[in-house]
């Protein structure tokens, strides 16, 4: 009964929410209940009618009841089922509706507060990728990305864990040899002492230094470092970023070396004014007690005058002058010198040497010692010729150009003429080109140059207010070129031959050139028979006492390097000496130390420092003949 | 024979250069004083000056000029202690024939000489 009460409770409540289908199936219950009681009452009487009525009124009241319970349960579970294949969809703000107050509501309740907690999982979950999609942008920003060269590396055992772009552009290597190799590949030192090191840094934390790397085609650069220590995959690791100051160092050293040399001028060109007046004075006084005193006495005051020599080659090596000289400076026409020494030049050169010579007509004249001009040009030829073994095309051009177009510093369109040498040689690496004009700086093999070739160049350009540069590259040749300051529509001042005017110092006398460098045999002869000289050539030591002792007139000079090939000059000159007694010696040598130890205790032996002009030849031999026939 | 003057602030110097050109048979003078330089130069023609460029009281450069005022014809020479092409640009600039740079001994001065010699040979053709 109490369930049938329940049951019609809840058909009558909410009466306004019973579906047709509710409606229909209690009009087939009534309509049924009707038949059923028309049997009963037909069928039945008494007590039997009553106890039958009852129990088919409590079978109906039971299926009633078992309806409406199963249609109550069956709805709610519908709306649960929806919900889960709402939440199922993706669609977490999905809400059962609770239709009953049962278990089933408590159910959907607890469904309904799981999916709004899954919901906010998942927010929290995209928040955080989001997260994690930014700090990766960042990363590439400021690690992959960033202009200075950055790595990490493990500690322990060295290895590269990551490479930025900067650090695969600047070193060479790509981002899997990075990734293969340890830091001891850019450093070049072993792993032991740089591990030493790490270790050190790795205690201290933050590092700030330089240091010197490797990259990969095998150049060095300096770098600044700054590292840091981390984590990364649980090991521990540095941080490295690195910024190349190769150039800034370059920069740097080439300051300190123009500060010491301007502080070296300076220092020098104070002390070399007195010191020359002070060195003329013994040498002027020597000079007249050696016309006065004879007998031994002359080979102490000879002492005192060699002391000076040794004395003025100090001060002209602190100036940066290679030998004794005497300037005059006058309005010259460069191509003039040029074409005249071309003939000569292409002799002495040799057959295999072919000189081009391509001059502007309208060129500027400048203002320059010729001879100088001449020693600057002759440095240059030989050097061409010194870098073409097999032979070559030696081209020198001349051209009017201004300032700009040299790229040089001072006011911009300053009239400069421009004198350019160039070779078809073996060209000059880029760690030489820098050094190229640096005194004492050679390529040659010992004892075949002094070094001293383009730094006169340099400083014989340098004193005539023009610059020097130089443009090579290996396997293309070698270009020089020479900056003059020019004087537009000046008038040239005299015709200068300087190597057809060797004719002041000039005699008839037998010399003996031993000079195993053929250029300068060539350029020696060429001076001396000009001057009208008999000259016998020798290329070393053996052919020169040959020809000493088959000879057979007289030789009165001998004209020779202090480095031969065969046997060493000073030597050579005893033997001669020895063979043919009264014979005059005249060394030549690129050696300073040859001219410092220059003997000089007899007047007929004398050295003379390589480069020289050659009217100082002339000048010296002619000094030297005439020197013997005073004593005479 | 040639005419001779020697300037240099060092007596020692200037005794050196004189007694040298004297043995050479031409006629030397010295001075010391740069002032009286010029005096000298207008009461006699040289025919060679060698003068000092670094002097006290005076300006090397500017001594130059002003003995080729008085006397084109003589030949000026700068002895001096310090001497490159930049100040032998300048010296030739103001007059000077030649430039040398100290220590200048015997054999300088008999080449000084013979150049001068020279220059002068060419001069007595044209009178």
């Amino acid at each position: 009964m109490a369930a049938l009460l329940a049951s019609s409770r809840s058909f009558r409540k909410p009466i306004t929410q019973i579906t047709i289908e509710q409606k229909m199936a209690l009009l087939f219950a009534l309509i049924g209940s009707g038949s059923s009681l028309l049997t009963w009452w037909m069928f039945f009487d008494g007590e039997e009618r009553v106890l039958v009525g009852l129990c088919a009124l409590n079978a109906v009241v039971v299926v009633a009841g078992l309806y409406v319970l199963r249609r109550c349960v069956m709805r709610q579970m519908g709306l649960i089922r929806d919900g889960a294949r709402a939440v199922h969809a993706g669609d977490l703000l999905h809400c059962i509706p609770i239709v009953s107050r049962d278990e089933l509501a408590f159910v959907a309740e607890m469904f309904n507060e799981m999916s709004v907690t899954i919901a906010h999982l998942r927010l929290e979950r995209d928040q955080a990728a989001a997260a994690v999609r930014e700090s990766q942008f960042s990363y590439r920003i400021l690690f992959e990305n960033n202009p200075q060269a950055m790595w990490i590396y493990d500690v322990e055992t060295l290895q590269f864990l990551a490479a930025n772009n900067a650090a695969i552009s600047l070193y060479g290597y790509s981002r899997e040899e990075f990734l293969s190799m340890t830091i001891a590949q850019l450093h070049h030192s072993d792993e032991d002492s740089l591990r030493q090191m790490v270790a050190k840094r790795t205690a201290h934390g933050i590092f700030f230094g330089t240091a010197r790397h490797t990259k990969k085609d095998g150049t060095e650069i300096d770098v600044d470092l700054a590292s840091h220590n981390l984590t990364l995959g649980s090991r521990p690791a540095r941080l490295v970023a690195a910024h190349d100051i190769s150039e800034k160092k370059l920069l740097e050293r080439q300051l300190l070396h123009a500060q010491k040399l301007e502080a070296v001028g300076q220092l020098a060109g104070g002390i070399a004014h007195d010191f020359n007046n002070l060195l003329m004075i013994v040498s002027g006084y020597s000079d007249l007690l050696l016309r006065e005193v004879r007998g031994e006495d002359r080979e102490k005051i000879q002492g005192i005058k060699n002391a000076t020599i040794r004395g003025a080659v100090l001060t002209r090596q602190l100036l940066a002058f290679g030998r004794k000289q005497v300037l005059q400076p006058k309005v010259v026409d460069l191509n003039h010198i040029i074409r005249t020494g071309r003939d000569i030049w292409s002799r002495i050169l040799g057959e295999d040497i072919v000189v081009e010579t391509i001059l502007d007509e309208e060129l500027w004249p400048v203002r320059i010692d010729p001879v100088q001009f001449e020693q600057v040009l002759m440095n240059l030829y030989v050097n061409a010729r010194d870098a073409m073994p097999g032979g070559g095309q030696l081209t020198v051009r001349t051209a009017n150009v201004s300032t700009d177009a040299s790229a040089s510093t001072g006011p911009a369109g300053r009239p400069l003429v421009e004198v350019s040498v160039s070779d078809a040689g073996c060209g000059i690496d880029e760690a030489t080109l820098p050094k190229i004009f640096e005194p004492f700086f050679t390529t040659k093999p010992a004892g075949k140059g002094t070094g001293l070739g383009l730094s006169t160049v340099h400083g014989i350009v340098a004193q005539s207010g023009g610059r020097a540069s130089v443009k090579s590259k290996p396997g293309e040749g070698t270009t020089f070129g020479l900056y003059f300051p020019a004087l537009p529509g000046a008038m040239p001042e005299i015709e200068v031959t300087p190597l057809d005017g060797i004719t002041t110092a000039s005699g008839s006398e037998t010399i003996l050139v031993v000079e195993d460098d053929h250029t300068v045999r060539s350029l020696c002869r060429e001076a001396l028979a000009k001057g009208g000289y008999s000259v016998l050539e020798a290329s070393d030591g053996p052919e020169a006492l040959r020809i000493a002792a088959q000879y057979q007139g007289q030789i009165d000079l001998l004209l020779t390097d202090v480095v031969i090939p065969g046997m060493d000059g000073w030597d050579l000159s005893d033997c001669i000496r020895h063979l043919r007694p009264g014979i005059k010696v005249l060394f030549m040598s690129g050696y300073a130390a040859d001219v410092l130890a220059e003997h000089g205790v007899a007047e007929d032996i004398a050295v003379m420092r390589k480069p020289f002009p050659m009217n100082e030849l002339s000048g010296r031999v002619r000094e030297m003949l005439d020197v013997a026939s005073n004593v005479a | 024979m040639l005419k001779v003057l020697a300037i240099d602030d060092e007596p020692e110097i200037v005794s050196f250069v004189t007694s040298w050109v004297s043995r050479r048979k031409h006629h030397a003078d010295g001075e010391t004083d740069a002032m009286r330089t010029l005096h000298r130069v207008r009461q006699s023609s040289y025919d060679l000056v060698l003068v000092d460029l670094l002097m006290p009281k005076a300006n090397g450069m500017s001594l130059i000029s002003r003995i080729k005022e008085i006397s084109p014809n003589t030949t000026v020479v700068v002895v001096s202690g310090i001497v490159d092409q930049r100040i032998a640009v300048l010296a030739t600039d103001e007059g000077s024939e030649m430039c040398l740079c100290k220590p200048v001994d015997g054999a300088d001065l008999d080449r000084i000489l013979q150049f001068v010699e020279g220059r002068k040979k060419p001069v007595s053709h044209k009178d």
